[in-house]
């Protein structure tokens, strides 16, 4: 396992995070320190003045700003083994730099860099010149594109950044790593590093804009006065869960939603079925209490709660003994034992071995269609949303998925006996249109009202990005009448709606929440070259204010049952009635049904929907 | 949106159902007399009451207005009658507890679903919800039931394992482990608190908890990337 922790460091009162020493090499023998920024094109100011930690809190708001037709030298000191001061090279041989990484952001049609080492003499180890195109939002550039760059002498060295866009737009860059093959050893006095460069970074006070590079420090070392213990000791890792046999096969036959099994779970869809599958229907601490006579893919299992035939079919069986895990290809109940086969002989399984049993009647109890609608990785309502957390503290599971659900703004329901998820999305088209309900005594069984007004909201506040270390929200997303976070691309948009609502209403209602399961993320779409940075906490922002920023209309409609008794909660339909509906929303605006009480009355059953209004959802 | 398993007939009575099931046992009870598939459904049991079904409302609410995410426990009553006629609770007495040897109802599976009057045909149901037995009561001419919608939630936490040394599981058993370990939930981490292919490098955190010295524990699951174990070791030396 590849691991860097966090703990609390009492000599210096903070967190500290310290990585294995192979930790760096694994991840691509990355490793962060500190570049000296310097004045280059005319417009360029700022200089380097700190090294700060890598804090679990990195501020995405420093960056480099180059406009068109300037550029910008990002210089490096090397010696034979160390760089600059922060680091000592396990032996004194050559520091080989595998590759430089720059993250920029911008919106360019031209950019040329060039990476050129000298030695002490001044002769060149490299002078490599790259250009591309076009530069979108948050581009990783990446280079040598082959080989490495061997410093086996004192150098100096520069990756020069220019802007050669044709049009008058900027880029920013907002972070170097260099990619090395050694280890820095120990050693370092830390304290002394970081005392060369000071603790502050400049910013400009008027744009707010930091004219420096957040370097941080990923290699580190811990002090031996420093106390360790269960409670202050935090980990991360490349991957949470994975996916199981499940995701790629429904009772034996294929299920295609571009997820695969031993994938990370990076979609809350995908998580809300894990935690089901994996945690919900399970059954735990079961022996093996007896071995199928000659085969090996037999086995009686003690603790196991249902006799029926089939019952345990394409559950998966852990033999936690073992460390192996199959699925259950067929299961029965004969001579006073439960018995199941696995799709693959175990020869090795022995008696008492302990085991326990996921997704029992998975394939059964979830509507796996329902879940592949939001998740799957083509058209997914979800899709591009990714999660992240930890389940730590006993919960039930109820208030578990609630949050979860609410965070992705979906609901989970059974239909008898089968969990359905449905997306709180307006409708796409094509839904079905009411137009009569019933009537009793010559009026229409149905009425019309609003959301209650204090669910109308005009000041929102949603914190994101949670720290275990230090038990804090890093971030927050925010809008009121009087301002919004940069981040929000439709911030001035909701603003103005949050300005109107107080106008109209003549009240400031808040809205806060705490996120759970969104952090600060920048995910890949593409492992290679081409990123993209996905803001979940912005798409859960928009959805919650697409929500709560209007009065939305609900209306009570009763049908008969017959012709009405396929829909369900979840489904939409369009209500088509000027009598009942104000023009621009009959026959437009799509409703979701959130109530649908079956009145089994003799003779006249029926059916009193509740629908509200989803426009914009 | 539900599929109906009997299309044609819709203009007929509607005939409501409800199955008892216990493994492969089930008594069967409905608003009229009608053999689907040569199987009788007790059409007497289900009767008329003050011009009203004895089987009371059924449907589902998702509070989605106030921010509702899950479907609330639905719950449903009815009450069957007990004519010695009826094929099914004519001997109710004897076949339930608290009778001698009888069978518990409370917790056996309830189905209530419907088909159309012309019906002849299992298959021809619609089945809309599953419920459980909570609660039942009788007096001289009825049985009352009270059911509701089965949790898979009840009665337990995530997540399930916790630090021990009572059992050895091979999955929360550290006898290494310090005493404010003990009785620590495992986690569970989902997602990627780490993102080594992007920047800037942004880092987050799952909680360990201790298990031994400079061992530490991060899940009950395999984790991506860790083919072998669970367990990261402290640095050696520093």
């Amino acid at each position: 396992m590849k691991l860097a922790i966090t703990t609390y460091d009492y000599t210096h009162n903070k967190y500290r995070t310290f990585i294995e020493s192979d930790y760096a090499q694994a991840l691509g023998q990355f490793g962060l320190y500190p570049v000296a920024v310097r004045k280059s094109a005319t417009t360029i100011t700022g200089e380097i003045k700190d090294i700060t930690f890598l804090e679990s809190s990195p501020d995405d708001d420093t960056y480099i700003q180059i406009p068109q037709n300037e550029y910008i030298d990002l210089t490096f000191k090397f010696s034979n083994n160390s760089i600059g001061d922060i680091g000592v090279f396990s032996d004194a041989g050559p520091i080989t730099i595998t590759s430089i990484r720059i993250l920029i952001d911008g919106e360019v049609n031209g950019l040329d860099y060039d990476v050129k080492f000298y030695n002490a003499t001044g002769g060149t180890y490299s002078d490599h010149s790259y250009g591309i195109g076009t530069v979108r939002a948050m581009n990783i550039i990446q280079f040598p594109t082959g080989g490495a760059i061997e410093l086996t002498d004192y150098t100096t060295g520069f990756v020069r950044i220019k802007n050669v866009s044709s049009t008058a737009n900027y880029i920013r860059i907002y972070d170097v790593c260099l990619g090395l093959t050694d280890t820095v050893k120990t050693g370092i006095q830390t304290e002394a590093v970081y005392g060369n460069y000071g603790n502050t970074i400049h910013y400009n006070a008027q744009t707010r804009r930091a004219y420096g590079m957040p370097i941080r420090v990923l290699l580190e070392f811990s002090q031996k006065d420093i106390v360790w213990d269960g409670d202050n000791v935090f980990a991360t890792l490349k991957g949470g869960r994975l996916y199981e046999r499940w995701i790629d096969y429904i009772s034996g036959s294929g299920r295609s939603n571009g997820w695969s099994t031993d994938g990370v779970i990076l979609s809350p869809v995908g998580i809300v079925e894990s935690i089901l599958r994996d945690e919900v229907f399970t059954e735990r601490d079961l022996n093996i209490d007896l071995i199928g006579g000659g085969v090996d893919n037999s086995f009686a299992l003690n603790g196991l709660r249902m006799t029926t035939a089939d019952y345990y079919n394409y559950a998966i069986i852990y033999n936690v003994t073992r460390n192996e895990k199959d699925y259950i290809a067929d299961s029965l109940y004969g001579g006073g034992h439960k018995i199941i086969i696995t799709a693959n002989d175990h020869a090795a399984w022995d008696l008492d071995d302990k085991m326990f049993l996921t997704n029992i009647q998975g394939d059964n109890k979830i509507n796996y269609q329902s879940f592949d609608v939001v998740n799957n990785t083509t058209n997914g309502l979800r899709k591009d949303w990714r999660f992240t957390g930890t389940i730590h503290q006993k919960e039930n599971p109820s208030s578990i998925f609630t949050k979860l659900l609410y965070e992705m703004r979906a609901i989970l329901f059974t239909s008898h006996g089968q969990y359905k998820l449905v997306a709180l999305d307006e409708g796409a088209g094509g839904e079905d249109v009411w137009t009569e309900p019933l009537k009793t005594q010559g009026r229409y069984m149905a009425t019309a009202s609003l959301t209650p007004l204090d669910q109308l909201y005009n000041d929102y506040r949603i914190h994101y990005d949670y720290d275990y270390g230090s038990g804090e929200y890093r971030k927050t997303l925010f809008v009121d009448k009087d301002g919004y976070s940069d981040e929000l691309t439709n911030g001035a948009a909701y603003q103005t709606i949050c300005k109107n609502i107080y106008d109209n209403y003549k009240r400031i209602n808040k809205f806060e929440y705490y996120c759970d399961w969104i952090i600060s993320t920048a995910f890949a779409t593409n492992t290679t070259v081409t990123y993209r940075y996905f803001t979940v906490a912005e798409y859960f922002f928009n959805k919650i204010f697409n929500w709560h920023s209007i009065q939305r209309l609900m209306v009570n409609w009763s049908t008969p049952v017959s012709s009405y008794l396929k829909y369900e909660v979840g489904d939409q339909v369009i209500l088509n009635n000027t009598k009942l509906l104000p023009t621009g929303i009959s026959n437009v605006s799509k409703f979701m049904i959130y109530e649908n009480p079956i009145i089994p009355l003799p003779g006249a059953p029926l059916i009193n929907f509740k629908l509200i209004d989803m426009t914009g959802a | 949106m539900r599929t109906i398993n009997m299309t044609a007939g819709d203009d007929n009575g509607i005939v409501w159902l409800v199955k008892i099931t216990r493994g492969a046992t089930s008594w069967r009870f409905a608003t009229k007399d009608i053999t689907l598939s040569s199987n009788l459904w007790d059409g007497k049991a289900l009767g008329i009451n003050d011009n009203r079904y004895s089987l009371n409302e059924i449907g589902k609410r998702i509070n989605i207005p106030g921010g509702g995410t899950m479907g609330e426990i639905s719950t449903v009553t009815f009450s069957f009658s007990r004519y010695t006629a009826n094929t099914f609770t004519n001997t109710f007495f004897n076949e339930f507890y608290p009778a001698t040897a009888g069978l518990i109802l409370v917790a056996m599976d309830v189905e209530v679903g419907l088909v159309w009057d012309s019906s002849t045909d299992e298959g021809d149901i619609t089945w809309l919800y599953k419920y459980n037995i909570e609660e039942y009561s009788y007096s001289d001419n009825a049985i009352n039931l009270i059911c509701s919608e089965f949790s898979d939630f009840d009665f337990f936490d995530l997540p399930y394992y916790e630090i021990q040394t009572k059992v050895d599981n091979r999955m929360s058993y550290f006898v290494d482990a310090p005493d404010n370990s003990m009785g620590k939930s495992i986690p569970i981490v989902y997602g990627k608190p780490y993102q080594p292919d992007t920047l800037p490098f942004e880092l987050n955190f799952t909680p360990t908890i201790r298990i031994g010295d400079k061992k530490y524990l991060i899940a009950s699951h395999e984790t991506y990337d860790d083919s072998e174990t669970r367990i990261f070791e402290e640095f050696a030396e520093f």
